[in-house]
Protein backbone atom coordinates (compact mmCIF):
# COMPACT_ATOMS: atom_id res chain seq x y z
CA UNK A 1 0.00 0.00 0.00
CA UNK A 2 1.49 3.39 -0.89
CA UNK A 3 1.56 5.98 1.88
CA UNK A 4 -0.23 9.29 0.58
CA UNK A 5 1.78 11.86 -0.24
CA UNK A 6 3.99 13.94 2.47
CA UNK A 7 2.29 17.27 1.79
CA UNK A 8 -0.94 16.04 2.89
CA UNK A 9 -1.32 16.85 6.59
CA UNK A 10 -3.91 14.92 8.85
CA UNK A 11 -5.75 18.20 9.19
CA UNK A 12 -6.03 18.72 5.38
CA UNK A 13 -7.07 14.95 5.57
CA UNK A 14 -10.04 15.82 8.22
CA UNK A 15 -11.26 18.94 6.51
CA UNK A 16 -12.15 16.66 3.22
CA UNK A 17 -13.38 14.00 5.15
CA UNK A 18 -15.83 16.28 6.40
CA UNK A 19 -16.38 17.63 2.84
CA UNK A 20 -17.64 14.18 2.42
CA UNK A 21 -14.42 12.73 0.77
CA UNK A 22 -14.01 8.89 1.20
CA UNK A 23 -10.74 8.62 -0.39
CA UNK A 24 -9.11 11.05 2.03
CA UNK A 25 -11.07 8.72 4.51
CA UNK A 26 -9.18 5.70 3.03
CA UNK A 27 -5.79 7.67 3.18
CA UNK A 28 -6.42 8.85 7.11
CA UNK A 29 -7.34 4.86 7.69
CA UNK A 30 -3.84 3.64 5.56
CA UNK A 31 -1.96 6.14 8.03
CA UNK A 32 -3.39 5.13 11.09
CA UNK A 33 -4.51 1.78 10.94
CA UNK A 34 -1.62 -0.10 12.49
CA UNK A 35 -1.05 2.20 15.70
CA UNK A 36 -4.65 2.06 16.77
CA UNK A 37 -5.05 -1.66 15.80
CA UNK A 38 -2.19 -2.24 17.58
CA UNK A 39 -3.65 0.68 20.60
CA UNK A 40 -6.81 -1.72 20.56
CA UNK A 41 -5.42 -5.04 20.84
CA UNK A 42 -3.90 -4.15 23.67
CA UNK A 43 -6.45 -2.80 25.31
CA UNK A 44 -8.68 -5.24 24.52
CA UNK A 45 -6.68 -8.24 23.53
CA UNK A 46 -8.73 -9.46 21.43
CA UNK A 47 -8.28 -8.69 17.40
CA UNK A 48 -12.05 -9.47 16.84
CA UNK A 49 -13.17 -6.96 19.45
CA UNK A 50 -10.32 -4.27 18.22
CA UNK A 51 -11.58 -4.62 14.45
CA UNK A 52 -15.24 -3.45 15.14
CA UNK A 53 -13.99 -0.53 17.72
CA UNK A 54 -11.74 0.22 14.70
CA UNK A 55 -14.16 0.33 11.73
CA UNK A 56 -16.69 1.81 14.55
CA UNK A 57 -13.78 4.68 15.00
CA UNK A 58 -13.55 5.08 11.78
CA UNK A 59 -16.91 5.94 11.14
CA UNK A 60 -17.15 8.08 13.68
CA UNK A 61 -14.23 10.00 12.12
CA UNK A 62 -16.46 10.55 8.91
CA UNK A 63 -19.20 11.70 11.13
CA UNK A 64 -17.18 13.99 13.16
CA UNK A 65 -14.42 14.95 10.89
CA UNK A 66 -15.92 18.69 11.10
CA UNK A 67 -15.18 18.67 14.99
CA UNK A 68 -11.88 18.30 14.74
CA UNK A 69 -9.92 21.86 15.64
CA UNK A 70 -6.48 22.06 14.50
CA UNK A 71 -5.90 24.60 17.24
CA UNK A 72 -6.62 22.26 20.02
CA UNK A 73 -4.26 19.94 19.04
CA UNK A 74 -3.05 17.09 16.63
CA UNK A 75 -5.32 15.00 14.96
CA UNK A 76 -3.70 12.11 16.01
CA UNK A 77 -4.71 12.88 19.41
CA UNK A 78 -7.91 13.34 18.81
CA UNK A 79 -7.95 9.99 16.53
CA UNK A 80 -6.44 8.01 19.84
CA UNK A 81 -8.86 10.03 22.48
CA UNK A 82 -11.58 8.41 20.32
CA UNK A 83 -10.42 5.20 19.99
CA UNK A 84 -9.07 4.78 23.37
CA UNK A 85 -12.60 6.06 25.33
CA UNK A 86 -14.64 3.49 23.20
CA UNK A 87 -12.27 0.82 23.59
CA UNK A 88 -12.10 1.26 27.62
CA UNK A 89 -15.84 1.58 27.36
CA UNK A 90 -15.80 -1.71 25.46
CA UNK A 91 -13.67 -2.84 27.48
CA UNK A 92 -15.58 -2.38 31.04
CA UNK A 93 -19.06 -3.66 29.11
CA UNK A 94 -17.35 -7.28 28.97
CA UNK A 95 -17.36 -9.51 31.87
CA UNK A 96 -13.89 -11.20 33.00
CA UNK A 97 -15.10 -14.04 31.50
CA UNK A 98 -15.63 -12.89 28.46
CA UNK A 99 -12.03 -11.28 28.43
CA UNK A 100 -10.80 -14.13 29.45
CA UNK A 101 -12.14 -16.29 26.80
CA UNK A 102 -11.56 -13.96 24.12
CA UNK A 103 -7.91 -13.92 25.33
CA UNK A 104 -7.39 -17.41 24.79
CA UNK A 105 -8.79 -17.69 21.46
CA UNK A 106 -6.87 -14.61 20.24
CA UNK A 107 -4.82 -15.42 16.83
CA UNK A 108 -0.84 -14.53 16.20
CA UNK A 109 -1.50 -11.41 14.78
CA UNK A 110 0.13 -11.03 11.13
CA UNK A 111 2.95 -8.32 11.38
CA UNK A 112 2.67 -4.81 10.24
CA UNK A 113 3.11 -4.65 6.38
CA UNK A 114 3.69 -1.26 5.31
CA UNK A 115 7.59 -0.47 5.75
CA UNK A 116 7.21 3.44 5.33
CA UNK A 117 4.56 3.54 8.17
CA UNK A 118 6.22 0.85 10.72
CA UNK A 119 9.73 2.72 9.93
CA UNK A 120 7.84 5.94 11.56
CA UNK A 121 5.34 4.55 14.17
CA UNK A 122 8.46 2.64 15.23
CA UNK A 123 10.68 5.26 15.61
CA UNK A 124 8.21 7.52 17.85
CA UNK A 125 7.66 4.08 19.61
CA UNK A 126 11.39 4.22 20.32
CA UNK A 127 10.82 7.88 22.11
CA UNK A 128 7.75 6.90 23.93
CA UNK A 129 9.81 4.12 25.64
CA UNK A 130 12.63 5.59 26.44
CA UNK A 131 10.59 8.45 28.15
CA UNK A 132 8.93 6.12 30.12
CA UNK A 133 12.38 4.43 31.20
CA UNK A 134 12.78 7.84 32.44
CA UNK A 135 9.61 7.57 34.70
CA UNK A 136 10.07 5.74 38.06
CA UNK A 137 8.58 2.23 37.90
CA UNK A 138 5.83 2.73 40.35
CA UNK A 139 4.71 5.77 38.77
CA UNK A 140 4.93 3.87 35.36
CA UNK A 141 3.04 0.85 36.27
CA UNK A 142 0.10 3.44 37.15
CA UNK A 143 0.07 5.07 33.90
CA UNK A 144 -0.10 2.01 32.06
CA UNK A 145 -3.03 0.34 33.99
CA UNK A 146 -4.50 3.39 33.73
CA UNK A 147 -3.86 3.88 29.72
CA UNK A 148 -3.89 0.15 28.77
CA UNK A 149 -6.43 -2.15 31.06
CA UNK A 150 -8.78 0.64 31.55
CA UNK A 151 -8.74 0.76 35.35
CA UNK A 152 -9.91 3.65 37.99
CA UNK A 153 -7.87 4.82 40.83
CA UNK A 154 -9.64 2.43 43.08
CA UNK A 155 -9.10 -0.08 40.90
CA UNK A 156 -5.48 0.31 40.82
CA UNK A 157 -5.14 1.00 44.74
CA UNK A 158 -6.81 -2.83 45.04
CA UNK A 159 -4.57 -4.47 42.70
CA UNK A 160 -1.48 -2.98 43.64
CA UNK A 161 -2.44 -3.27 47.30
CA UNK A 162 -1.62 0.53 47.19
CA UNK A 163 -3.34 3.40 49.24
CA UNK A 164 -5.93 5.31 47.17
CA UNK A 165 -3.96 8.62 47.62
CA UNK A 166 -0.33 7.20 46.57
CA UNK A 167 -2.00 5.58 43.77
CA UNK A 168 -3.51 9.61 43.03
CA UNK A 169 0.09 10.83 43.68
CA UNK A 170 2.21 8.54 41.54
CA UNK A 171 -0.16 8.76 38.20
CA UNK A 172 0.38 12.54 38.84
CA UNK A 173 3.81 12.56 38.84
CA UNK A 174 4.18 10.18 36.07
CA UNK A 175 1.97 12.11 33.87
CA UNK A 176 4.42 15.21 34.35
CA UNK A 177 7.54 13.64 34.27
CA UNK A 178 6.21 12.19 31.06
CA UNK A 179 5.10 15.24 29.73
CA UNK A 180 8.31 16.46 30.53
CA UNK A 181 10.63 14.53 28.91
CA UNK A 182 8.14 14.12 25.80
CA UNK A 183 8.38 17.84 25.68
CA UNK A 184 12.34 17.85 25.66
CA UNK A 185 11.52 15.22 22.35
CA UNK A 186 8.66 17.46 20.92
CA UNK A 187 10.56 17.85 17.49
CA UNK A 188 11.13 13.89 17.22
CA UNK A 189 7.52 12.95 18.49
CA UNK A 190 5.56 14.93 15.45
CA UNK A 191 2.68 14.29 12.98
CA UNK A 192 1.87 14.23 9.92
CA UNK B 1 -13.64 23.52 44.77
CA UNK B 2 -11.78 26.08 42.64
CA UNK B 3 -10.11 26.04 39.74
CA UNK B 4 -6.60 25.31 41.05
CA UNK B 5 -8.15 22.05 42.61
CA UNK B 6 -10.06 21.11 39.41
CA UNK B 7 -6.94 21.85 37.34
CA UNK B 8 -4.77 19.24 39.36
CA UNK B 9 -7.18 16.41 38.32
CA UNK B 10 -6.75 17.07 34.40
CA UNK B 11 -3.95 14.75 33.87
CA UNK B 12 -6.49 12.09 36.05
CA UNK B 13 -9.14 12.72 33.06
CA UNK B 14 -6.51 12.16 30.25
CA UNK B 15 -6.12 8.55 31.68
CA UNK B 16 -9.88 8.39 32.17
CA UNK B 17 -9.63 7.35 35.85
CA UNK B 18 -11.74 9.65 37.95
CA UNK B 19 -15.33 8.66 37.84
CA UNK B 20 -18.69 10.10 40.12
CA UNK B 21 -19.23 13.61 41.38
CA UNK B 22 -15.70 14.43 40.71
CA UNK B 23 -16.10 14.22 37.51
CA UNK B 24 -19.42 15.53 37.51
CA UNK B 25 -17.99 18.75 38.69
CA UNK B 26 -15.21 19.08 36.78
CA UNK B 27 -16.98 18.84 33.07
CA UNK B 28 -19.58 21.49 34.76
CA UNK B 29 -15.85 23.93 35.44
CA UNK B 30 -14.72 22.78 32.05
CA UNK B 31 -17.53 24.43 29.97
CA UNK B 32 -16.81 27.90 31.91
CA UNK B 33 -12.74 27.22 32.02
CA UNK B 34 -10.81 28.11 29.00
CA UNK B 35 -7.85 27.92 30.77
CA UNK B 36 -8.25 24.26 32.26
CA UNK B 37 -9.80 23.23 28.50
CA UNK B 38 -6.40 24.23 26.81
CA UNK B 39 -4.54 22.22 29.84
CA UNK B 40 -6.64 19.13 29.54
CA UNK B 41 -5.92 19.34 25.56
CA UNK B 42 -2.02 19.30 26.42
CA UNK B 43 -2.54 16.49 28.78
CA UNK B 44 -4.38 14.58 26.19
CA UNK B 45 -1.51 14.90 23.88
CA UNK B 46 1.04 13.66 26.56
CA UNK B 47 -1.47 10.80 27.29
CA UNK B 48 -1.82 9.88 24.03
CA UNK B 49 1.96 9.65 23.08
CA UNK B 50 1.29 6.53 25.32
CA UNK B 51 -0.81 4.47 22.22
CA UNK B 52 2.83 4.64 20.40
CA UNK B 53 4.35 2.34 22.99
CA UNK B 54 2.62 -0.66 21.62
CA UNK B 55 3.22 -2.72 18.63
CA UNK B 56 1.64 -1.90 15.45
CA UNK B 57 -0.62 -4.60 14.17
CA UNK B 58 -2.14 -4.81 11.00
CA UNK B 59 -6.15 -5.78 10.64
CA UNK B 60 -7.87 -7.73 8.42
CA UNK B 61 -8.56 -6.22 4.82
CA UNK B 62 -11.97 -6.34 5.64
CA UNK B 63 -12.36 -3.77 8.46
CA UNK B 64 -11.12 -0.87 5.43
CA UNK B 65 -13.94 -2.02 3.29
CA UNK B 66 -16.66 -2.48 5.60
CA UNK B 67 -15.41 0.86 6.88
CA UNK B 68 -15.79 2.39 3.40
CA UNK B 69 -18.62 0.44 2.16
CA UNK B 70 -20.96 1.91 5.29
CA UNK B 71 -19.61 5.74 4.30
CA UNK B 72 -20.24 5.17 0.56
CA UNK B 73 -23.57 3.83 1.76
CA UNK B 74 -24.45 6.32 3.82
CA UNK B 75 -23.23 8.82 1.45
CA UNK B 76 -25.47 7.86 -1.03
CA UNK B 77 -28.75 7.96 1.09
CA UNK B 78 -27.99 10.99 1.80
CA UNK B 79 -28.06 11.79 -2.06
CA UNK B 80 -31.26 10.40 -2.45
CA UNK B 81 -32.57 12.55 0.82
CA UNK B 82 -31.46 15.71 -0.67
CA UNK B 83 -33.06 15.55 -4.12
CA UNK B 84 -35.80 17.76 -3.96
CA UNK B 85 -38.99 17.41 -6.70
CA UNK B 86 -39.17 19.48 -9.34
CA UNK B 87 -42.27 19.77 -11.84
CA UNK B 88 -40.36 18.99 -15.41
CA UNK B 89 -41.91 21.39 -17.77
CA UNK B 90 -44.43 19.20 -20.11
CA UNK B 91 -42.33 17.46 -22.45
CA UNK B 92 -43.15 16.86 -26.62
CA UNK B 93 -45.63 14.60 -26.78
CA UNK B 94 -43.44 12.53 -29.32
CA UNK B 95 -40.30 12.26 -26.88
CA UNK B 96 -42.43 10.59 -24.24
CA UNK B 97 -41.45 7.27 -24.08
CA UNK B 98 -44.78 5.92 -22.16
CA UNK B 99 -45.86 3.62 -25.15
CA UNK B 100 -42.80 1.95 -25.36
CA UNK B 101 -42.56 1.03 -21.90
CA UNK B 102 -43.48 -2.45 -21.74
CA UNK B 103 -45.12 -3.79 -18.18
CA UNK B 104 -41.97 -5.37 -16.36
CA UNK B 105 -40.27 -1.79 -16.87
CA UNK B 106 -43.37 -0.42 -15.06
CA UNK B 107 -43.53 -2.55 -12.46
CA UNK B 108 -39.59 -2.53 -11.81
CA UNK B 109 -39.40 1.29 -12.15
CA UNK B 110 -42.40 1.17 -9.10
CA UNK B 111 -40.66 -1.46 -6.98
CA UNK B 112 -37.64 1.17 -7.05
CA UNK B 113 -39.13 4.21 -6.32
CA UNK B 114 -40.70 2.64 -3.65
CA UNK B 115 -37.83 1.06 -2.25
CA UNK B 116 -35.77 4.54 -2.73
CA UNK B 117 -38.87 6.16 -0.67
CA UNK B 118 -38.95 3.37 1.66
CA UNK B 119 -35.17 3.31 2.72
CA UNK B 120 -35.36 7.66 2.62
CA UNK B 121 -38.00 6.82 5.16
CA UNK B 122 -36.30 4.54 7.23
CA UNK B 123 -33.23 6.73 7.46
CA UNK B 124 -34.94 9.70 8.61
CA UNK B 125 -36.86 7.41 11.50
CA UNK B 126 -33.14 6.13 12.43
CA UNK B 127 -32.14 9.76 12.41
CA UNK B 128 -34.88 11.09 14.68
CA UNK B 129 -34.78 7.85 16.59
CA UNK B 130 -30.82 8.51 17.21
CA UNK B 131 -31.87 12.23 18.31
CA UNK B 132 -34.28 11.64 20.49
CA UNK B 133 -31.97 9.06 21.93
CA UNK B 134 -29.32 11.50 22.58
CA UNK B 135 -31.97 13.44 24.02
CA UNK B 136 -33.17 10.94 26.57
CA UNK B 137 -29.17 10.30 27.34
CA UNK B 138 -28.63 14.52 28.11
CA UNK B 139 -31.80 13.87 29.96
CA UNK B 140 -30.67 10.85 32.27
CA UNK B 141 -27.54 12.31 32.82
CA UNK B 142 -29.21 15.56 34.55
CA UNK B 143 -31.34 13.63 36.27
CA UNK B 144 -28.90 10.92 37.39
CA UNK B 145 -26.66 14.04 38.61
CA UNK B 146 -29.21 16.00 40.43
CA UNK B 147 -30.39 12.26 42.06
CA UNK B 148 -26.48 11.35 42.78
CA UNK B 149 -26.31 15.16 44.56
CA UNK B 150 -29.52 14.35 46.57
CA UNK B 151 -28.69 10.72 47.99
CA UNK B 152 -25.13 12.58 49.23
CA UNK B 153 -26.89 14.71 51.00
CA UNK B 154 -29.52 12.69 52.82
CA UNK B 155 -26.18 10.37 53.46
CA UNK B 156 -24.46 13.29 54.56
CA UNK B 157 -27.48 14.38 56.56
CA UNK B 158 -27.65 10.92 58.70
CA UNK B 159 -24.35 10.74 59.60
CA UNK B 160 -23.91 10.47 62.95
CA UNK B 161 -22.29 14.00 64.13
CA UNK B 162 -23.00 15.78 60.97
CA UNK B 163 -23.39 19.83 61.63
CA UNK B 164 -26.08 21.73 59.63
CA UNK B 165 -25.93 25.47 59.11
CA UNK B 166 -28.46 28.17 57.50
CA UNK B 167 -27.28 30.91 55.59
CA UNK B 168 -29.82 34.06 55.10
CA UNK B 169 -29.96 36.09 51.80
CA UNK B 170 -28.64 39.72 52.17
CA UNK B 171 -29.48 42.84 50.58
CA UNK B 172 -28.63 41.86 47.19
CA UNK B 173 -30.84 39.24 47.66
CA UNK B 174 -33.21 39.01 49.99
CA UNK B 175 -35.12 35.94 49.19
CA UNK B 176 -32.57 33.31 48.84
CA UNK B 177 -31.36 31.18 51.20
CA UNK B 178 -28.97 28.22 52.00
CA UNK B 179 -28.25 25.43 53.89
CA UNK B 180 -24.92 23.56 54.29
CA UNK B 181 -24.02 20.08 56.30
CA UNK B 182 -21.07 18.94 57.10
CA UNK B 183 -19.21 16.06 57.87
CA UNK B 184 -16.83 16.96 60.82
CA UNK B 185 -15.21 13.26 60.93
CA UNK B 186 -14.50 13.33 57.13
CA UNK B 187 -15.08 16.92 56.30
CA UNK B 188 -17.08 15.59 53.35
CA UNK B 189 -19.88 18.89 52.84
CA UNK B 190 -22.69 19.46 51.08
CA UNK B 191 -24.24 22.95 50.01
CA UNK B 192 -27.67 23.79 48.87
CA UNK B 193 -28.62 27.40 47.66
CA UNK B 194 -32.45 29.04 46.59
CA UNK B 195 -33.10 32.25 45.13
CA UNK B 196 -29.76 33.80 43.88
CA UNK B 197 -30.34 35.22 40.83
CA UNK B 198 -28.31 33.70 37.83
CA UNK B 199 -24.31 34.78 37.76
CA UNK B 200 -23.55 36.99 35.20
CA UNK B 201 -20.91 35.81 32.27
CA UNK B 202 -17.69 34.98 33.80
CA UNK B 203 -19.15 34.56 37.30
CA UNK B 204 -19.67 32.58 40.01
CA UNK B 205 -20.70 32.14 43.29
CA UNK B 206 -18.38 31.23 46.01
CA UNK B 207 -18.86 29.86 49.53
CA UNK B 208 -16.37 30.84 52.68
CA UNK B 209 -15.66 29.58 55.67
CA UNK B 210 -14.72 31.93 58.66
CA UNK B 211 -13.60 31.59 61.91
CA UNK B 212 -13.03 33.44 64.67
CA UNK B 213 -11.17 36.66 62.84
CA UNK B 214 -8.79 34.59 61.03
CA UNK B 215 -9.59 35.80 57.14
CA UNK B 216 -11.68 33.66 55.44
CA UNK B 217 -11.53 30.41 53.98
CA UNK B 218 -12.25 29.70 50.62
CA UNK B 219 -14.80 27.20 49.27
CA UNK B 220 -16.12 25.75 46.03
CA UNK B 221 -17.73 27.87 43.32
CA UNK B 222 -20.94 27.42 42.09
CA UNK B 223 -23.28 28.36 39.37
CA UNK B 224 -27.51 28.27 40.03
CA UNK B 225 -29.61 26.96 37.84
CA UNK B 226 -32.25 28.05 35.42
CA UNK B 227 -34.75 28.42 38.94
CA UNK B 228 -32.00 29.63 40.78
CA UNK B 229 -31.34 26.69 42.50
CA UNK B 230 -27.58 25.09 43.16
CA UNK B 231 -26.24 22.21 44.96
CA UNK B 232 -22.11 21.14 45.17
CA UNK B 233 -20.24 18.95 46.91
CA UNK B 234 -17.41 20.40 48.97
CA UNK B 235 -14.07 18.70 50.68
CA UNK B 236 -12.87 20.90 54.03
CA UNK B 237 -10.02 21.20 55.03
CA UNK B 238 -9.22 20.62 58.96
CA UNK B 239 -8.86 24.82 58.84
CA UNK B 240 -12.43 25.22 57.25
CA UNK B 241 -13.67 22.63 59.41
CA UNK B 242 -13.53 25.10 62.64
CA UNK B 243 -15.25 27.78 60.96
CA UNK B 244 -18.91 28.88 62.80
CA UNK B 245 -19.99 31.20 60.11
CA UNK B 246 -20.36 30.88 56.30
CA UNK B 247 -21.14 33.11 53.17
CA UNK B 248 -21.41 33.10 49.91
CA UNK B 249 -20.14 36.46 47.43
CA UNK B 250 -20.09 36.60 43.87
CA UNK B 251 -16.65 36.23 42.27
CA UNK B 252 -14.85 35.51 38.64
CA UNK B 253 -16.04 32.24 37.82
CA UNK B 254 -12.55 30.55 38.33
CA UNK B 255 -12.91 31.50 42.49
CA UNK B 256 -10.61 33.30 44.38
CA UNK B 257 -8.43 33.00 47.69
CA UNK B 258 -10.02 36.32 49.35
CA UNK B 259 -13.29 37.93 49.09
CA UNK B 260 -13.67 40.50 46.26
CA UNK B 261 -17.46 40.84 45.59
CA UNK B 262 -20.58 41.45 47.11
CA UNK B 263 -22.06 39.09 49.86
CA UNK B 264 -25.29 36.90 49.00
CA UNK B 265 -25.64 34.35 51.53
CA UNK B 266 -24.31 34.20 55.45
CA UNK B 267 -24.98 33.07 58.55
CA UNK B 268 -27.51 34.50 60.27
CA UNK B 269 -25.73 36.27 63.34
Amino acid sequence: MQPEPAQTTDADLLRAIAQRDDQALAAFYDRYRLILFGLLVRILNSREEAEDILQEVFIQVWKRAADFDEDRGKAFTWLVTLARSRAIDRLRQLSARERLATATAQEAPPEASDAVQHAYQAEQKEIVAEALAEIPEDQRQTLLLAYFDGLTQTEIATQLKTPLGTVKTRMRSGMIKLREVLGNRSESLRSF
Amino acid sequence: MIHEDHKALLPFVSLSTIDGAEAIALEQHLETCADCRAELDAWHETAGALAYSVAPLEPSAGVRERILAEVRAEAQVGKVNNVVPISRPAAPKQLQPRRTWGFEAIAAAVIFIGLVVGLVALWRQNVRTREDLARLQDQIKVTSSQLDQKQKLLQLLTTPGARMASLAGTKEAPGAHGMLAVDSKSGRAVFMAQGLPPAPAGKAYQLWFIAGKRAPMPGGVFKTDASGEAMMDDQLSADALTAGVFAVTLEPQDGVRAPTGPMYLLTPA
